[in-house]
Protein backbone atom coordinates (compact mmCIF):
# COMPACT_ATOMS: atom_id res chain seq x y z
CA UNK A 1 0.00 0.00 0.00
CA UNK A 2 0.98 3.69 -0.82
CA UNK A 3 2.64 5.59 2.58
CA UNK A 4 0.57 8.31 1.73
CA UNK A 5 -3.00 6.02 2.10
CA UNK A 6 -1.52 4.38 5.19
CA UNK A 7 -0.33 7.82 6.46
CA UNK A 8 -3.60 9.01 6.03
CA UNK A 9 -5.22 5.56 7.44
CA UNK A 10 -3.21 6.43 10.73
CA UNK A 11 -4.39 10.27 10.96
CA UNK A 12 -7.83 9.03 10.71
CA UNK A 13 -7.16 6.12 13.49
CA UNK A 14 -5.30 8.94 15.45
CA UNK A 15 -8.94 10.96 15.94
CA UNK A 16 -10.39 9.28 18.96
CA UNK A 17 -7.30 9.54 20.57
CA UNK A 18 -7.11 13.11 20.49
CA UNK A 19 -10.52 14.19 20.36
CA UNK A 20 -12.14 11.39 23.02
CA UNK A 21 -14.73 11.03 20.33
CA UNK A 22 -16.80 8.27 19.77
CA UNK A 23 -14.27 6.17 22.51
CA UNK A 24 -15.46 7.91 25.46
CA UNK A 25 -19.11 7.51 24.18
CA UNK A 26 -19.90 4.13 24.80
CA UNK A 27 -20.80 2.81 27.75
CA UNK A 28 -19.56 0.17 30.62
CA UNK A 29 -15.87 -1.15 31.70
CA UNK A 30 -14.05 -3.76 32.69
CA UNK A 31 -12.52 -2.84 35.32
CA UNK A 32 -12.27 0.85 36.93
CA UNK A 33 -10.77 2.86 34.58
CA UNK A 34 -10.43 0.57 31.88
CA UNK A 35 -13.51 1.51 30.02
CA UNK A 36 -14.79 -0.99 26.94
CA UNK A 37 -14.30 2.35 24.35
CA UNK A 38 -10.66 2.75 25.19
CA UNK A 39 -9.92 -1.25 25.01
CA UNK A 40 -11.68 -1.67 21.33
CA UNK A 41 -9.82 1.78 20.29
CA UNK A 42 -6.29 0.04 21.71
CA UNK A 43 -7.36 -3.00 19.99
CA UNK A 44 -8.15 -2.03 16.60
CA UNK A 45 -4.93 0.54 16.91
CA UNK A 46 -3.21 -2.14 17.65
CA UNK A 47 -4.23 -4.55 14.79
CA UNK A 48 -4.17 -1.84 12.23
CA UNK A 49 -0.54 -1.31 12.93
CA UNK A 50 0.19 -5.38 12.93
CA UNK A 51 -1.65 -5.34 9.70
CA UNK A 52 -0.24 -2.22 7.66
CA UNK A 53 3.23 -2.14 9.23
CA UNK A 54 4.53 -5.83 9.49
CA UNK A 55 5.07 -8.17 12.71
CA UNK A 56 8.78 -5.93 13.34
CA UNK A 57 7.36 -2.93 13.15
CA UNK A 58 5.01 -3.62 15.74
CA UNK A 59 7.21 -5.13 17.82
CA UNK A 60 9.36 -2.11 18.18
CA UNK A 61 6.47 0.41 18.52
CA UNK A 62 4.79 -2.23 21.41
CA UNK A 63 8.46 -2.31 23.20
CA UNK A 64 8.76 1.54 23.06
CA UNK A 65 5.56 2.07 24.09
CA UNK A 66 6.53 -0.47 27.27
CA UNK A 67 9.31 1.00 27.66
CA UNK A 68 8.09 4.35 28.23
CA UNK A 69 4.67 3.92 29.77
CA UNK A 70 5.58 1.52 32.35
CA UNK A 71 8.29 4.07 34.74
CA UNK A 72 5.36 6.30 34.18
CA UNK A 73 2.62 4.80 35.31
CA UNK A 74 4.33 3.05 38.26
CA UNK A 75 5.87 6.28 39.50
CA UNK A 76 2.89 7.63 39.55
CA UNK A 77 1.25 4.87 41.72
CA UNK A 78 3.81 4.71 43.88
CA UNK A 79 3.60 8.56 44.44
CA UNK A 80 0.23 8.17 44.83
CA UNK A 81 0.14 5.60 47.09
CA UNK A 82 3.30 6.90 49.14
CA UNK A 83 0.86 10.38 50.08
CA UNK A 84 -2.31 8.32 50.75
CA UNK A 85 -0.15 6.35 53.35
CA UNK A 86 1.70 9.93 54.54
CA UNK A 87 -1.93 11.32 54.92
CA UNK A 88 -3.91 8.90 56.34
CA UNK A 89 -5.69 5.84 53.60
CA UNK A 90 -8.71 6.59 52.50
CA UNK A 91 -10.64 3.62 50.48
CA UNK A 92 -12.09 6.16 47.96
CA UNK A 93 -9.15 8.03 47.48
CA UNK A 94 -7.59 4.55 46.86
CA UNK A 95 -9.90 3.58 44.21
CA UNK A 96 -9.94 7.24 42.59
CA UNK A 97 -5.77 6.36 42.21
CA UNK A 98 -6.39 2.95 40.64
CA UNK A 99 -9.02 3.89 38.10
CA UNK A 100 -6.28 6.67 36.94
CA UNK A 101 -3.44 4.76 36.38
CA UNK A 102 -5.55 1.73 34.76
CA UNK A 103 -7.01 4.77 32.28
CA UNK A 104 -2.83 6.25 32.04
CA UNK A 105 -1.43 2.42 30.64
CA UNK A 106 -4.29 1.86 28.55
CA UNK A 107 -4.11 5.83 26.74
CA UNK A 108 -0.09 5.35 26.49
CA UNK A 109 -0.08 2.16 25.20
CA UNK A 110 -2.69 2.92 22.70
CA UNK A 111 -1.04 6.62 21.48
CA UNK A 112 2.43 5.59 21.89
CA UNK A 113 2.50 2.78 19.23
CA UNK A 114 0.20 5.16 17.30
CA UNK A 115 2.43 7.96 17.41
CA UNK A 116 5.81 6.25 16.59
CA UNK A 117 3.53 4.36 13.33
CA UNK A 118 2.75 7.71 12.25
CA UNK A 119 6.15 8.97 12.13
CA UNK A 120 7.61 5.43 10.95
CA UNK A 121 5.26 5.05 7.92
CA UNK A 122 6.87 8.23 6.28
CA UNK A 123 9.72 7.68 4.38
CA UNK A 124 12.34 10.61 5.36
CA UNK A 125 15.18 9.69 2.91
CA UNK A 126 12.57 8.97 0.11
CA UNK A 127 10.87 12.36 0.92
CA UNK A 128 14.41 14.17 1.06
CA UNK A 129 15.48 12.32 -2.33
CA UNK A 130 12.33 13.54 -4.67
CA UNK A 131 12.78 17.07 -3.07
CA UNK A 132 16.19 17.27 -3.92
CA UNK A 133 15.42 15.11 -7.79
CA UNK A 134 12.47 17.49 -8.36
CA UNK A 135 13.03 19.21 -12.02
CA UNK A 136 10.70 21.75 -11.83
CA UNK A 137 12.50 23.84 -9.22
CA UNK A 138 12.48 23.82 -5.44
CA UNK A 139 9.93 26.18 -3.47
CA UNK A 140 11.38 28.14 -0.47
CA UNK A 141 8.68 26.06 2.05
CA UNK A 142 10.18 22.62 0.41
CA UNK A 143 13.60 23.83 1.18
CA UNK A 144 12.82 24.67 4.98
CA UNK A 145 11.04 21.43 5.28
CA UNK A 146 14.48 19.45 3.55
CA UNK A 147 15.82 21.46 6.52
CA UNK A 148 14.05 20.47 9.26
CA UNK A 149 13.50 16.96 8.51
CA UNK A 150 17.63 16.52 7.73
CA UNK A 151 18.09 18.30 10.88
CA UNK A 152 15.35 15.96 12.74
CA UNK A 153 17.12 13.13 11.51
CA UNK A 154 20.70 13.71 12.07
CA UNK A 155 19.62 14.84 16.02
CA UNK A 156 17.61 11.84 16.60
CA UNK A 157 19.64 9.27 14.87
CA UNK A 158 22.96 10.51 15.34
CA UNK A 159 22.97 12.96 18.20
CA UNK A 160 21.12 10.93 21.06
CA UNK A 161 22.93 7.57 20.13
CA UNK A 162 25.80 9.48 20.58
CA UNK A 163 24.65 11.38 24.11
CA UNK A 164 23.11 8.40 25.47
CA UNK A 165 26.84 6.56 24.89
CA UNK A 166 28.66 9.35 26.98
CA UNK A 167 26.18 8.95 29.68
CA UNK A 168 26.74 5.20 29.83
CA UNK A 169 30.91 5.33 28.85
CA UNK A 170 30.86 8.01 31.68
CA UNK A 171 29.33 6.66 34.56
CA UNK A 172 27.06 9.73 34.57
CA UNK A 173 23.78 7.68 36.50
CA UNK A 174 26.17 6.05 39.05
CA UNK A 175 27.33 9.57 39.89
CA UNK A 176 24.50 11.41 40.06
CA UNK A 177 23.55 8.36 42.39
CA UNK A 178 26.75 9.16 44.38
CA UNK A 179 28.03 5.50 44.20
CA UNK A 180 30.89 6.58 41.40
CA UNK A 181 34.33 5.44 42.02
CA UNK A 182 36.07 7.02 45.56
CA UNK A 183 32.77 8.25 46.50
CA UNK A 184 31.73 4.65 47.14
CA UNK A 185 32.04 3.93 51.10
CA UNK A 186 31.59 7.88 51.95
CA UNK A 187 28.71 9.27 49.55
CA UNK A 188 28.95 13.39 49.04
CA UNK A 189 26.15 15.77 50.93
CA UNK A 190 23.19 16.19 49.37
CA UNK A 191 24.35 19.94 48.49
CA UNK A 192 27.58 18.29 46.61
CA UNK A 193 25.20 15.49 44.82
CA UNK A 194 22.15 18.65 43.14
CA UNK A 195 25.00 20.76 42.06
CA UNK A 196 26.37 18.58 40.37
CA UNK A 197 23.70 16.90 39.05
CA UNK A 198 23.15 20.20 37.68
CA UNK A 199 26.43 20.82 36.07
CA UNK A 200 26.13 17.32 34.65
CA UNK A 201 22.44 18.01 33.03
CA UNK A 202 24.40 21.38 31.45
CA UNK A 203 27.09 19.57 30.42
CA UNK A 204 25.04 16.84 28.63
CA UNK A 205 22.73 19.91 27.13
CA UNK A 206 25.40 22.05 26.15
CA UNK A 207 27.01 18.66 23.92
CA UNK A 208 23.63 18.18 22.79
CA UNK A 209 23.55 21.72 21.38
CA UNK A 210 26.50 21.72 19.69
CA UNK A 211 26.21 18.16 18.34
CA UNK A 212 22.46 18.93 16.73
CA UNK A 213 23.49 22.50 15.26
CA UNK A 214 26.84 21.61 14.11
CA UNK A 215 25.83 21.43 10.18
CA UNK A 216 23.07 23.50 10.07
CA UNK A 217 24.97 26.90 8.57
CA UNK A 218 27.06 23.93 5.89
CA UNK A 219 23.23 22.65 4.84
CA UNK A 220 21.20 26.14 4.93
CA UNK A 221 24.39 26.94 2.14
CA UNK A 222 23.66 23.76 0.63
CA UNK A 223 19.89 23.59 0.51
CA UNK A 224 19.61 27.52 -0.59
CA UNK A 225 21.88 26.58 -3.37
CA UNK A 226 19.61 24.16 -4.97
CA UNK A 227 17.43 26.02 -8.09
CA UNK A 228 14.31 27.76 -6.54
CA UNK A 229 10.73 27.44 -8.10
CA UNK A 230 10.20 29.59 -11.47
CA UNK A 231 13.46 31.26 -11.00
CA UNK A 232 15.17 32.33 -14.56
CA UNK A 233 17.28 29.80 -14.49
CA UNK A 234 14.70 27.18 -14.55
CA UNK A 235 12.75 28.91 -16.98
CA UNK A 236 15.51 28.89 -19.20
CA UNK A 237 16.46 24.86 -18.52
CA UNK A 238 12.76 23.87 -19.60
CA UNK A 239 12.06 26.44 -21.81
CA UNK A 240 11.49 25.21 -25.55
CA UNK A 241 14.47 25.91 -27.96
CA UNK A 242 13.77 28.75 -30.04
CA UNK A 243 15.32 31.06 -32.51
CA UNK A 244 17.71 29.31 -34.66
CA UNK A 245 18.21 26.38 -32.38
CA UNK A 246 14.70 25.43 -34.04
CA UNK A 247 15.60 25.24 -37.15
CA UNK B 1 14.54 36.65 -2.17
CA UNK B 2 17.92 36.56 -2.27
CA UNK B 3 20.50 33.94 -1.43
CA UNK B 4 22.00 35.36 1.65
CA UNK B 5 18.42 35.61 3.02
CA UNK B 6 17.19 32.23 2.23
CA UNK B 7 20.52 30.93 4.36
CA UNK B 8 19.47 33.13 7.00
CA UNK B 9 15.73 31.98 6.92
CA UNK B 10 16.94 28.22 6.44
CA UNK B 11 19.66 28.48 9.06
CA UNK B 12 16.58 29.90 11.51
CA UNK B 13 14.80 26.71 10.05
CA UNK B 14 17.59 23.99 11.27
CA UNK B 15 18.42 26.00 14.56
CA UNK B 16 14.39 25.20 15.16
CA UNK B 17 14.45 22.01 14.21
CA UNK B 18 17.09 21.22 16.15
CA UNK B 19 16.35 22.68 19.50
CA UNK B 20 12.63 21.76 19.32
CA UNK B 21 13.99 17.47 18.61
CA UNK B 22 15.91 18.23 21.70
CA UNK B 23 13.43 19.46 23.43
CA UNK B 24 11.04 16.90 22.26
CA UNK B 25 12.91 14.07 23.83
CA UNK B 26 14.44 16.19 27.09
CA UNK B 27 10.57 15.91 27.63
CA UNK B 28 9.71 12.21 26.40
CA UNK B 29 12.93 10.72 28.36
CA UNK B 30 12.05 12.06 32.01
CA UNK B 31 8.95 12.03 33.15
CA UNK B 32 7.68 11.97 36.73
CA UNK B 33 4.06 11.96 36.96
CA UNK B 34 1.78 14.39 39.26
CA UNK B 35 -1.15 12.42 40.49
CA UNK B 36 -3.64 14.96 41.09
CA UNK B 37 -3.46 16.21 37.54
CA UNK B 38 -2.55 13.32 36.12
CA UNK B 39 0.56 15.63 34.38
CA UNK B 40 4.27 15.12 34.42
CA UNK B 41 6.84 16.87 35.60
CA UNK B 42 9.99 17.08 32.55
CA UNK B 43 13.19 19.31 31.75
CA UNK B 44 12.02 19.52 28.24
CA UNK B 45 11.46 23.34 28.97
CA UNK B 46 15.64 23.63 29.25
CA UNK B 47 16.12 23.65 25.35
CA UNK B 48 12.69 26.04 24.94
CA UNK B 49 14.38 28.48 27.51
CA UNK B 50 17.85 27.95 26.25
CA UNK B 51 16.63 28.58 22.26
CA UNK B 52 14.77 32.36 23.64
CA UNK B 53 17.76 33.14 25.05
CA UNK B 54 20.45 32.51 22.23
CA UNK B 55 18.06 33.13 19.58
CA UNK B 56 15.79 35.37 20.12
CA UNK B 57 11.95 35.53 20.64
CA UNK B 58 10.73 34.14 17.31
CA UNK B 59 12.86 31.01 17.74
CA UNK B 60 12.17 30.13 21.10
CA UNK B 61 8.17 30.70 20.84
CA UNK B 62 8.99 28.32 17.67
CA UNK B 63 10.53 25.95 19.68
CA UNK B 64 8.10 26.02 22.48
CA UNK B 65 5.25 25.45 20.30
CA UNK B 66 6.21 22.55 18.67
CA UNK B 67 8.89 20.45 20.67
CA UNK B 68 7.05 19.67 24.03
CA UNK B 69 3.33 19.57 22.08
CA UNK B 70 5.11 17.00 19.88
CA UNK B 71 5.63 14.98 23.19
CA UNK B 72 2.39 15.54 24.57
CA UNK B 73 1.39 13.82 21.76
CA UNK B 74 2.86 10.90 22.96
CA UNK B 75 0.97 9.33 25.69
CA UNK B 76 -1.06 12.69 27.22
CA UNK B 77 -3.43 14.02 24.11
CA UNK B 78 -5.34 16.49 26.54
CA UNK B 79 -2.44 18.92 27.38
CA UNK B 80 -1.59 19.35 23.51
CA UNK B 81 -3.46 22.81 23.29
CA UNK B 82 -2.15 24.01 26.94
CA UNK B 83 1.20 22.96 26.34
CA UNK B 84 1.59 24.47 22.82
CA UNK B 85 0.15 27.66 23.81
CA UNK B 86 1.94 28.13 27.22
CA UNK B 87 5.52 27.12 26.29
CA UNK B 88 5.52 29.16 23.08
CA UNK B 89 4.92 32.13 25.35
CA UNK B 90 7.13 31.33 27.48
CA UNK B 91 10.05 30.79 24.76
CA UNK B 92 9.05 34.31 22.82
CA UNK B 93 9.09 35.84 26.62
CA UNK B 94 12.71 34.59 27.55
CA UNK B 95 13.49 35.69 24.18
CA UNK B 96 12.31 38.86 24.47
CA UNK B 97 13.68 39.57 27.84
CA UNK B 98 16.99 38.11 27.87
CA UNK B 99 18.36 37.69 24.23
CA UNK B 100 20.13 41.14 23.47
CA UNK B 101 22.96 42.75 24.82
CA UNK B 102 24.09 38.95 26.30
CA UNK B 103 24.00 40.61 29.91
CA UNK B 104 23.43 38.37 32.98
CA UNK B 105 20.74 40.35 34.45
CA UNK B 106 18.56 40.34 31.41
CA UNK B 107 19.20 36.66 31.04
CA UNK B 108 17.82 36.08 34.23
CA UNK B 109 15.10 38.64 34.29
CA UNK B 110 13.82 36.65 30.78
CA UNK B 111 14.49 33.13 32.80
CA UNK B 112 12.41 34.47 35.57
CA UNK B 113 9.69 35.64 33.35
CA UNK B 114 9.20 32.50 31.53
CA UNK B 115 9.22 30.39 34.87
CA UNK B 116 6.32 32.82 35.72
CA UNK B 117 4.67 32.14 32.34
CA UNK B 118 4.98 28.49 32.95
CA UNK B 119 3.41 28.26 36.42
CA UNK B 120 0.34 31.19 35.44
CA UNK B 121 -0.12 29.28 32.01
CA UNK B 122 -0.67 25.89 33.31
CA UNK B 123 -2.60 27.02 36.25
CA UNK B 124 -5.39 29.32 34.06
CA UNK B 125 -5.45 26.24 31.86
CA UNK B 126 -6.47 24.25 34.03
CA UNK B 127 -8.46 25.80 36.41
CA UNK B 128 -10.36 27.62 34.22
CA UNK B 129 -9.96 26.61 30.67
CA UNK B 130 -10.15 23.26 30.54
CA UNK B 131 -13.08 22.95 32.80
CA UNK B 132 -15.21 25.62 30.34
CA UNK B 133 -13.85 23.54 27.25
CA UNK B 134 -14.75 19.98 28.70
CA UNK B 135 -18.57 21.21 29.29
CA UNK B 136 -18.73 20.95 24.97
CA UNK B 137 -15.72 18.49 24.87
CA UNK B 138 -15.59 15.70 27.45
CA UNK B 139 -11.98 14.76 26.28
CA UNK B 140 -10.95 17.74 28.25
CA UNK B 141 -12.73 17.31 31.39
CA UNK B 142 -8.83 16.28 32.98
CA UNK B 143 -8.33 18.79 35.57
CA UNK B 144 -10.19 21.78 37.79
CA UNK B 145 -9.17 24.41 40.29
CA UNK B 146 -8.27 22.38 43.44
CA UNK B 147 -6.31 20.17 40.74
CA UNK B 148 -4.66 22.99 39.24
CA UNK B 149 -3.33 24.05 42.49
CA UNK B 150 -1.67 21.25 43.73
CA UNK B 151 0.53 21.73 40.40
CA UNK B 152 1.80 24.96 41.20
CA UNK B 153 4.87 23.19 42.96
CA UNK B 154 6.01 21.00 40.75
CA UNK B 155 5.60 23.65 37.77
CA UNK B 156 7.27 25.85 40.14
CA UNK B 157 10.27 23.50 40.99
CA UNK B 158 10.47 22.08 36.60
CA UNK B 159 10.23 25.64 35.66
CA UNK B 160 13.14 26.65 38.01
CA UNK B 161 15.42 23.61 37.43
CA UNK B 162 15.39 24.02 33.01
CA UNK B 163 15.77 27.70 34.06
CA UNK B 164 19.37 26.66 35.70
CA UNK B 165 20.45 24.56 33.48
CA UNK B 166 19.25 26.49 30.62
CA UNK B 167 21.27 29.45 32.12
CA UNK B 168 24.16 27.38 32.75
CA UNK B 169 24.08 25.93 28.85
CA UNK B 170 23.77 29.64 27.91
CA UNK B 171 26.76 30.76 29.78
CA UNK B 172 29.00 27.58 28.62
CA UNK B 173 27.85 28.91 24.42
CA UNK B 174 28.37 32.59 24.93
CA UNK B 175 32.03 31.53 26.49
CA UNK B 176 32.91 29.87 23.67
CA UNK B 177 31.82 31.80 20.96
CA UNK B 178 33.50 35.30 22.56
Amino acid sequence: MNWRLKALGFGVLAVPAFSGFPVNCIPGALLPGADYGWLVYAAAVHLTILLLLGRRAYRFALAVALVISIPVVLLGAGISYTGLLISGWSQARQVVYAAHYVRLAVTMLTVIPLALSMVAVIPMHRLEHYLLQRSDGVKIAEKIALMGLRVFNHTLHFVLPNILEIIREEGVLSALRGRGGRCRDNPPPLRRRITGTLRMLTHIGVEAICAAIRFVPLWAEEISRLPGYGTEKQKQDHAPPSGRDNK
Amino acid sequence: MNQTKEINLLFRAGIIAAFATLSFVGTLIIRIPIPVTGGYFNLGDTFVMAAGLLYGPLVGGLVGMIGPAAADAVGFPQFILATAVVKAIEGFAVGLIGWKGRSALRSIAGLVAGIGILVAGYYIFEAAIYPAMATAIPFFGVTDAKAALAEIPPNLLQGVLSAIVAYGIVRVLNRQTR
